[in-house]
């Protein structure tokens, strides 16, 4: 409304300036309807400005992220501007999950943070705060009718990532591949070693908690076939070596299937969660 | 019709005056058009080029400087050449320019075209005023020139909004293109209807004026323009701006010496007329300055389209020309004092609000502020103008309106010089340093675009200052209305 009333003002200023030169009575309406100009000028301008007539609100949303890029590390890229490490400096690249098209802070934000979450598995959280002005009631509104009506004061940005996320600058995004491969060859190597470990660990443990037991069972059996055996020292120390060495081999060979075939998956799964843990802090280490 | 079939050329041929007059309309409107029609397409221009601001603005000030130094060799030329021919040559000026600008690979190259058109704009435009006064007869010269007015208000308000759209879909060179083709179909449609309608004479031009007045106001130009890079205190400037005072000087004394002045300067003898045409002066700059800083500012600043800064321009350019039409009436009984006072004191207060935008300002804003000057602007040109012209001898209307419009060209030139120049200086001078770039690039953006807005709103400042010196000039202006009652009593 102060727009058409503005120029309403405008038209009697001139009429009235184009009068007051013909008859001294309208220096007075002249004045006044300049005082109303220049008046209604710096409301428009106030509003502008200083956005009178409104006040801030504040609407937080909360989006769950994919990994910025396809990867079989999720990961949150980032481009550091200039040589400083200043987070006021970076611009955040991330995709919202199920979405294809990456989305970028706002050069203009008014904060970013990342906060590291202790948990790990599961999507990245965007936590966005976004403040603006919008017109008290409908009375301020419609005074300023034609203006914008919702203006963005500031957006901030708060990143929750979990514990395998990893957070990289564009460099290192791009160096990840390369990175990852390696170590992964190098943890497939030390995986495939210490399944290898872990099974012979565990087949030890068996054999030698099963053995003894099968030894002196079958060396009684031995023994009560063929109790002369009993008389010389040489004869049985020499059975009871062939039973140990028969019985050790022979649940060897069957706990390794055993354990092969029940706890091998298992074994297999720790090794690699933990093989994965230990990836991710190395890239972390090396990366970020 | 049969009034019509009666209307006969210099040699006695008969000819369709009404198909005269649309065709020259319709030329006006093409070369009016392309004086304003450059100024969204600057930041493409400077990409283009890779130039800067103060370079760029050469294409619309060196145009209107052409069509100052113009203005009383077109006077010559019209009684000197056939009507027919002269308006042909001013077109192939007028299209070949535009040809050359269109496809231009170099900065120089693109200049150089819109010079030559500026020539042929140059000519034109006076060219179909004296044939409008001259063929027709009193009574209906009220409906020629009002089509006239039309062309010349709506021309410029199209101007930029029309590039803008342009410049949505194509690339800059479209501009020169579309309005070639224009152009080219005034030129065949003028090759057949155009008629030698106005009385040669064995006029003389008098080169050396004509060189002294092209090298003088040209210095005097550049010494405005680069300005912004020398800086305000810098010897270079001081030494340009001495050289072509003296030629403009120069160019003067040879103007009262001369029997046969081309432009002349006797008319200044009137205090009045001189009064009024440097206020006229003061308020072309202020309009044209201000419309290429504005212009910009939508586009720099505030980041919007080239179309939409010819959006946004346009209730403003169609404000100037209905204020214009409205006040030029009302002169005629109330007298422009006040209408002066009113118009100024508008133009103070629009400027000034101009300082608070900012790169957020809200559209409406913009738009209002834009169309608040303009309104200025249109109650002070019109009856300014002829209170000064109604000081003159009639023999002397002539002479009076080319010093006047040679004036206003050469003012609105070096007034967008200025501006510009304080522009880039402000803006240069308050420029964070390289190194905060390399650090801190976001953080540098952030000050380097407050120090261009800083740049702007200096330069609306300055304007506003100049239209507070425009308000005490008009002080002292008699109220043409009360003379006039003087006069009859």
């Amino acid at each position: 409304m102060i727009y058409i009333f503005l120029f309403v003002i405008i038209t009697a200023f001139c009429i009235s300036a184009v009068a007051m030169f013909l008859n001294k009575r309208y220096i007075g309406t002249t004045l006044l309807t300049l005082l109303l100009v220049i008046g209604s000028l710096g409301l428009i301008a106030k509003n502008d400005n200083d956005h009178l007539g409104m006040h801030v609100t504040e609407s937080t949303t909360t989006t769950k992220l994919a990994s910025s890029y396809r990867s079989q590390l999720p990961f949150l890229v980032y481009k550091q501007l200039g040589t400083t490490k200043q987070m006021s400096e970076r611009v955040y690249s991330y995709r919202i999950a199920g979405q294809s098209k990456r989305q970028q802070t706002k050069l203009d934000h008014f904060q970013i943070r990342v906060i590291r979450k202790n948990q790990s598995g599961g999507h990245a959280k965007l936590v966005k705060t976004v403040k603006q002005y919008q017109y008290k009631n409908n009375w301020w509104h419609g005074l300023f009718l034609g203006s914008k009506a919702k203006r963005t004061k500031s957006t901030s940005y708060v990143f929750e990532v979990p514990q395998d996320w990893l957070v990289l600058e564009s460099k290192q995004a791009k160096r990840l591949p390369t990175v990852a491969k390696k170590l992964q060859a190098q943890a497939t190597q030390t995986g495939e070693q210490a399944v290898k470990h872990q099974v012979t660990q565990l087949v030890t443990q068996q054999v030698k908690a099963q053995a003894p037991a099968a030894v002196t069972a079958q060396v009684k059996a031995q023994v009560s076939a063929d109790p002369a055996v009993m008389q010389n020292q040489t004869q049985y120390r020499a059975l009871q070596q062939r039973v140990t060495a028969q019985v050790t081999a022979n649940l060897t060979r069957q706990v390794t299937k055993q354990v092969e075939t029940k706890q091998l998956p298992q074994i297999k799964r720790q090794v690699t969660a933990k093989a994965k843990s230990k990836l991710i802090q190395t890239l972390r280490q090396e990366l970020e | 019709m049969n009034n019509q079939a009666k209307v006969l050329d210099v040699k006695g041929k008969p000819y369709s005056r009404m198909i005269l007059v649309l065709v020259m309309s319709l030329g006006s409107f093409t070369t009016t058009m392309t004086v304003t029609m450059l100024l969204n397409a600057f930041p493409n221009l400077m990409s283009a080029f890779n130039i800067s601001a103060d370079t760029v603005e050469w294409l619309t000030n060196g145009s209107m400087l052409v069509l100052g130094v113009m203005v009383p060799i077109s006077a010559f030329l019209i009684n000197k050449v056939p009507t027919k021919t002269l308006y042909l040559s001013a077109l192939v000026f007028f299209n070949v320019g535009l040809a050359m600008s269109a496809i231009s690979t170099n900065f120089a190259t693109l200049l150089t075209g819109r010079l030559i058109a500026a020539v042929g704009v140059g000519v034109m435009a006076p060219l179909m005023q004296t044939t409008l006064l001259v063929i027709f007869p009193v009574e209906e010269r009220g409906m020629a020139m009002g089509l006239n007015g039309l062309v010349v208000a709506l021309a410029p308000a199209v101007g930029p909004t029309l590039s803008g759209w342009l410049l949505l879909h194509y690339s800059w060179r479209m501009l020169f293109w579309a309005i070639l083709v224009l152009g080219v179909l005034v030129f065949v449609l003028a090759l057949f209807t155009m008629r030698n309608v106005l009385p040669n004479t064995a006029a003389s031009l008098d080169v050396i004026s004509v060189i002294e007045s092209t090298l003088g106001f040209g210095l005097l130009l550049y010494a405005f323009t680069e300005v912004g890079t020398w800086g305000w205190t810098s010897g270079k400037f001081f030494v340009y701006l001495v050289i072509s005072l003296l030629v403009i000087l120069l160019f003067g004394y040879r103007q009262l010496k001369l029997d046969k002045p081309v432009l002349d300067l006797s008319v200044l003898k009137s205090k009045k007329f001189t009064l009024s045409i440097i206020i006229v002066a003061i308020n072309y700059a202020a309009m044209i300055g201000v419309q290429t800083l504005f212009t910009l500012y939508i586009q720099q600043v505030r980041g919007e389209s080239a179309f939409h800064a010819g959006l946004l321009l346009f209730p403003g350019a169609i404000a100037v020309a209905i204020t214009s039409l409205i006040s030029g009436r009302t002169f005629d009984r109330l007298g422009a004092k006040g209408m002066g006072v009113a118009g100024f004191s508008l133009l103070i207060i629009g400027s000034l609000a101009m300082t608070q935008l900012d790169a957020q300002s809200s559209l409406v804003v913009i738009m209002t502020l834009y169309a608040v000057r303009m309104i200025g602007i249109g109650l002070v040109l019109m009856p300014i103008t002829t209170s000064g012209m109604n000081e003159l001898p009639i023999n002397k209307m002539g002479d009076g309106t080319s010093v006047n419009n040679t004036l206003r060209q050469i003012a609105g030139a070096v007034g967008t010089a200025v501006l510009m120049s304080i522009l880039t200086n402000e803006a240069k001078q308050n420029l964070p340093g390289k190194h905060i770039l390399k650090t801190t690039p976001l953080k540098y953006k952030h000050l380097a675009d407050n120090a261009v807005l800083t740049g702007y709103h200096t330069a609306f400042l300055v304007c506003a200052l100049f239209c507070i010196l425009g308000l005490v000039l008009v002080m002292f202006l008699s109220n043409n209305k009360q003379q006039k009652e003087g006069e009859q009593a």
